[in-house]
C-alpha cells in the first residue's frame, strides 16, 4: 500500500502541496489528474524521493520515504514527463544498464526484455544508438526500463506523450498486467479518457489540495456524465469556492 | 560505482569512435589543432627555458618562478572554473535527477560528478600544464621518473583546486536559493573573509621585492630571495618545487610531494564534507522558482532600430538576472578577480622601478587576455547551443543574422567589462605611464573582439541543443577547438606586441634611445589585422552553418 499523511510542500513560499492524504492499496491504477500547476509532479518526485517534503510523510509499504530512501527506491520504478537517457547507449544496453543498478542477473535481464517486447514491440532499432530514436521509441525504452526490476510501485508522468495508437494500447495492457501481479501503478495524465479507460481509483488535485477520490466509473455512473465533464466541472467549482491561494502565505522552506 | 564508470567509459568511446565522415573530420581536424597547439606551445616553453637554464646564477631560478607564477595564477583559474562548472554538473543536469531516482548511494554519485567536474574544470589549463612538464623535462633531459611524479603532482594540484571550489559551491548554495536576506549576509561576510584570506596569502610573499639599487650585492640578495617561496602557502608553489627538485639530480623532491598530498588530504575532507551535504541540497533545489515575486511584463521595445535584436537581447539578460544560481557564480567570480587586482596592487607596493612595473603591466595583459578566453569559452561559446528547443523560435520568427549579433554583444561586452576593469585597475596602482595604459586598455578591447567572435562562431559551427548543461559543453570537442583558437590567436597577438614590447624595454630601460613609434603602429596594425579577421571570419562560417542546422 502507498500511504500519504498530511503531505505539504513549499517552495520558498508558494504552498505546492496542500495537506495531501491519500491511500492506495495493492492491484491499483490509480490516476492522478488535474491542471497544469496543480501538483502532480511535485507529488510524484515526493514519492520517488527526488524532493524532500515540508511536512508529513509518505510510506511505501510501511517504508518511510524520507527516512529510508535508499530501500524506497528499489520499490519503484520512475517514468518522468522528461526522461533522460544515455543518447550514446542503445536502448537494451539501457535497459540492461538500468537492470545492473538493480543487480538483476543478466540472463534474468535479457528474459525480461524478450517479455517486455510482447507489450512493447521492440523493433531492430533496440540495438542503435537512442540518438538516432524518435520519441516515442525513447519512451518504451524509458518504461521498459522503469519495469526492469518489477517495480512495486510504478510512477509514470504523462504516460503516453509521443506513443503511436498502437504502442498506447500495448502500455495499457502492460499497466494493467502489473496492477494485476500486486502493484501498483500511479499514473499522473491530463488525458481523462486514459483515466476513465484503466484507472481503479482517480484522485483530482488542484492547487495542491485533493479535491476528489473515487472510482472513475462509479462517479461516471452515479453523475451520468464523461469523466472529463466531471473533472471540468469539479475544477470549476473548487476555483469559485476557493480562489488560488495567496502568495502572502507564510515564508516557509524546506531547510526550515 | 563500476557500472557508473563502465556506462561513462561506453559514452565517451562511441563519442570519439562511432564516426559518420563528417564526424571522422571534426575529430581529426580537432587532433590536428590540439597537436599543432601543443607543438607550438611546447617549442616555445623549449626554446624559452632552453636560453635560460645556460644563464648563470639566475637563469635557473627564474625558470622556477615563472613556472610557479604560471601554476599560481593557475590556482586562481582551476578554482573559479570548478566554481562555474559544479553546479551544473552536481544539481542542474538531467543526468543528476535520473541518478538520485536510481537505488545508487548518493556518495557514488557525488564521486562519479566529482570526476567528471574536474576533467570539465580542468581541461583548459592542461593545454598550457603538459607542455610545461615536457619542456621542462626536456630542458633537464630528466628520464621517467621526473614525468611519472610531474604527473602525480599535477594530478593532486587538480584535486585540491577541485575541493575548494566545490567546497565554496556546496556552503554558498542555500544562501543563493533561498532569498532569506540573513543567509546573504552570512554569504556575503564569508565571500569577504575568504577573500581578505586570500589577499593575505598574495601579500605575503616575496615575488616583487626588487631591491631599488641595483648594486652587485642588492642582485645576489635578489636571487637569494627569490629562490625562497613566492606564494608559501599555495599548492602551486609545492608543484613548482616538486618540479624543480625532480628536475636537479639528489633533489629532495619528496619533500613538496609530501605537502601537496597534505594539501590534498585537506581537500578530500572538503570533499567529504562536501559529499555528506549533497543530497541534503540536491533535495532542496526547487524544480520551480521558489520566488513567488511578481514580474512586471516583458519591457516594450519601440525603436525602429534593431528591434528585435534589443528584445532578444533583453530577454537573454532577463533571464540571467532572474536566475540566483547564475550570478551568485558571477559575483564569487567578480570577488576572485578583485583577489586578482589585490595581488597587483599589492606588487606595486613592493616595486618601485619601472622596468618591473611596465613588465608587470605587460604580463597584466597576457593574465587577463588569458581569463577573457576562459570565461568567453565557459558562457559565450555554450550561449548558442543553450537556446536548446526554443531555437525553433528564433529559427521560425526571427533572422539568425540578428540572434547571432546579440548573442555576440552580449558575449562581448561581458568580457570587455571585466577585462577592462581589470587591466585599468592594474594600471591605476602600478602607476603606469599614460601611453602604456592606452596601449594595454586598446589591445584589451581588441582581444575582445577576436576572442568573442571565435566563441560564438565555433559555438555555431558545434551547435548541441540537447545538452543543457554548459560546462559539458564547453569541454565537448568543440569546447576544446574555441579555448584552443581562441589561445592560438592570442599567443599569435601577444608575440606581434612582445616585438614592439623588446623594443620599448630595451630602448627604455637598457640602451637607450629613440622609440620608434613607426615600428610600434605596424605592429598594432598586424594586431588589428588580425583581431578584424578573427572577427568576421569565424561568425560568417558559423553564420551559414547554423543557417543549415536541423532542430
Amino acid at each position: 500500500m502507498l500511504k500519504i499523511n498530511n503531505l505539504v510542500k513549499y517552495y520558498g513560499s508558494n504552498l505546492a502541496i496542500d495537506n495531501l492524504n491519500l491511500e492506495i492499496p495493492d492491484n491499483t491504477i490509480f490516476g492522478f489528474i488535474g491542471p497544469n500547476g496543480a501538483g502532480k509532479t511535485t507529488t510524484i518526485k515526493l514519492i520517488a524521493t527526488l524532493i524532500e517534503p515540508t511536512k508529513g510523510e509518505i510510506t511505501i509499504r510501511g517504508t518511510n520515504v524520507t527516512k529510508k530512501p535508499q530501500e524506497v527506491k528499489k520499490l519503484i520504478g520512475y517514468i518522468p514527463d522528461t526522461p533522460f537517457l544515455y543518447e550514446k547507449l542503445t536502448g537494451r544496453e539501457f535497459i540492461q544498464f538500468a537492470g545492473d543498478i538493480f543487480k538483476i542477473d543478466r540472463k534474468i535481464i535479457n528474459d525480461q526484455i524478450n517479455e517486455l517486447n510482447k507489450f512493447l514491440g521492440f523493433g531492430d532499432w533496440l540495438d542503435n544508438l537512442i540518438e538516432s530514436y524518435s520519441h516515442g521509441m525513447k519512451q518504451r525504452v524509458v518504461i521498459a526500463s522503469a519495469l526492469i526490476h518489477n517495480p512495486y510501485l510504478l510512477l509514470v508522468d504523462e504516460p503516453m506523450v509521443g506513443l503511436d495508437p498502437l504502442s498506447a494500447k500495448k502500455v495499457k495492457d502492460l499497466f494493467k498486467k502489473q496492477s494485476q501481479s500486486g502493484n501498483i501503478v500511479f499514473i499522473s495524465t491530463h488525458t481523462l479518457s486514459l483515466a476513465e479507460e484503466i484507472c481503479d481509483l482517480v484522485g483530482v488535485i488542484h492547487h495542491g489540495k485533493l479535491i476528489y477520490l473515487g472510482s472513475p466509473k462509479k462517479i461516471v455512473k452515479e453523475k451520468d456524465k464523461s469523466l472529463e465533464e466531471v473533472f471540468l466541472q469539479i475544477t470549476a467549482e473548487q476555483v469559485e469556492q476557493y480562489p488560488p491561494p495567496s502568495t502572502t502565505s507564510p515564508t516557509l522552506t524546506s531547510s526550515e | 560505482m563500476l557500472k557508473l564508470l563502465r556506462l561513462k567509459l561506453t559514452t565517451l568511446r562511441r563519442n570519439i569512435f562511432q564516426l559518420n565522415m563528417q564526424s571522422f573530420i571534426k575529430i581529426l581536424s580537432f587532433i590536428a589543432v590540439i597537436s599543432l597547439f601543443y607543438l607550438g606551445i611546447y617549442s616555445i616553453l623549449n626554446r624559452i627555458f632552453g636560453f635560460l637554464v645556460v644563464q648563470e646564477f639566475i637563469g635557473e631560478v627564474i625558470i622556477i618562478r615563472l613556472i610557479s607564477l604560471t601554476f599560481s595564477a593557475f590556482f586562481l583559474f582551476l578554482i573559479i572554473s570548478n566554481i562555474i562548472t559544479s553546479m551544473s554538473t552536481f544539481f542542474r543536469s538531467p543526468e543528476v535527477e535520473f541518478l538520485f531516482s536510481l537505488p545508487i548511494s548518493f556518495r557514488k554519485i557525488f564521486t562519479i560528478r566529482l570526476a567528471e567536474n574536474i576533467i570539465y574544470a580542468s581541461w583548459a589549463s592542461l593545454i598550457v600544464d603538459i607542455p610545461i612538464i615536457m619542456a621542462l623535462g626536456n630542458t633537464y633531459n630528466s628520464g621517467f621518473k621526473f614525468y611519472l611524479f610531474a604527473i602525480i603532482g599535477l594530478l593532486l594540484f587538480l584535486i585540491i583546486t577541485a575541493s575548494i571550489g566545490i567546497f565554496l559551491i556546496f556552503i554558498m548554495i542555500p544562501g543563493f536559493l533561498s532569498f532569506s536576506r540573513f543567509k546573504y549576509t552570512v554569504t556575503i561576510i564569508g565571500l569577504a573573509s575568504l577573500g581578505v584570506i586570500l589577499y593575505l596569502i598574495f601579500k605575503m610573499n616575496n615575488l616583487l621585492d626588487v631591491p631599488q639599487m641595483l648594486t652587485l650585492n642588492a642582485v645576489f640578495e635578489y636571487i637569494r630571495s627569490i629562490e625562497v617561496p613566492a606564494f608559501r602557502y599555495l599548492p602551486s608553489e609545492y608543484l613548482a618545487m616538486l618540479l624543480r627538485e625532480l628536475s636537479v639530480p639528489q633533489g629532495n623532491w619528496l619533500r613538496p610531494l609530501s605537502i601537496l598530498i597534505s594539501f590534498s588530504l585537506g581537500g578530500l575532507l572538503l570533499l567529504m564534507f562536501s559529499a555528506h551535504r549533497y543530497r541534503n541540497l540536491f533535495l532542496k533545489i526547487p524544480v520551480t522558482s521558489s520566488n513567488n515575486k511578481k514580474y512586471q511584463d516583458f519591457p516594450k521595445i519601440n525603436l525602429k532600430w534593431m528591434q528585435i535584436g534589443r528584445v532578444l537581447m533583453t530577454k537573454d539578460i532577463i533571464v540571467f538576472f532572474r536566475d540566483p544560481t547564475q550570478w551568485g557564480q558571477s559575483l564569487i567570480l567578480m570577488l576572485l578577480m578583485l583577489v586578482y587586482v589585490f595581488g597587483i596592487i599589492n606588487s606595486s607596493f613592493n616595486v618601485k622601478m619601472p622596468l618591473f612595473l611596465t613588465f608587470v603591466s605587460f604580463a597584466n595583459i597576457a593574465f587577463v587576455a588569458y581569463l577573457m578566453v576562459t570565461i568567453s569559452v565557459r558562457f559565450a561559446y555554450p550561449s548558442i547551443s543553450l537556446e536548446g528547443n526554443s531555437f525553433w523560435f528564433i529559427r521560425t520568427y526571427t533572422n539568425i543574422r540578428t540572434f547571432l549579433t546579440v548573442k555576440f554583444i552580449v558575449g562581448l561586452l561581458s568580457i570587455l567589462i571585466i577585462g577592462t576593469l581589470l587591466v585599468t585597475i592594474g594600471n591605476i596602482f602600478l602607476n603606469i605611464n599614460t601611453f602604456i595604459s592606452i596601449f594595454s586598455i586598446v589591445n584589451i578591447f581588441l582581444f575582445a573582439w577576436g576572442i568573442t567572435g571565435i566563441n560564438i562562431g565555433i559555438g555555431c559551427l558545434y551547435p548541441n541543443f540537447k545538452e543543457k548543461n554548459p560546462s559539458r559543453l564547453a569541454a565537448g570537442s568543440g569546447g576544446i577547438i574555441s579555448a584552443v583558437i581562441s589561445l592560438f590567436y592570442l599567443i599569435t597577438s601577444l608575440m606581434i606586441l612582445n616585438q614592439w614590447a623588446y623594443h620599448y624595454f630595451s630602448r627604455t630601460y637598457f640602451y637607450g634611445g629613440e622609440i620608434n613609434y613607426r615600428f610600434f603602429a605596424v605592429c598594432q596594425l598586424g594586431v588589428v589585422v588580425e583581431t578584424l579577421i578573427f572577427t568576421t571570419v569565424f561568425p560568417l562560417i558559423g553564420l551559414k552553418k547554423l543557417r543549415k542546422t536541423n532542430l
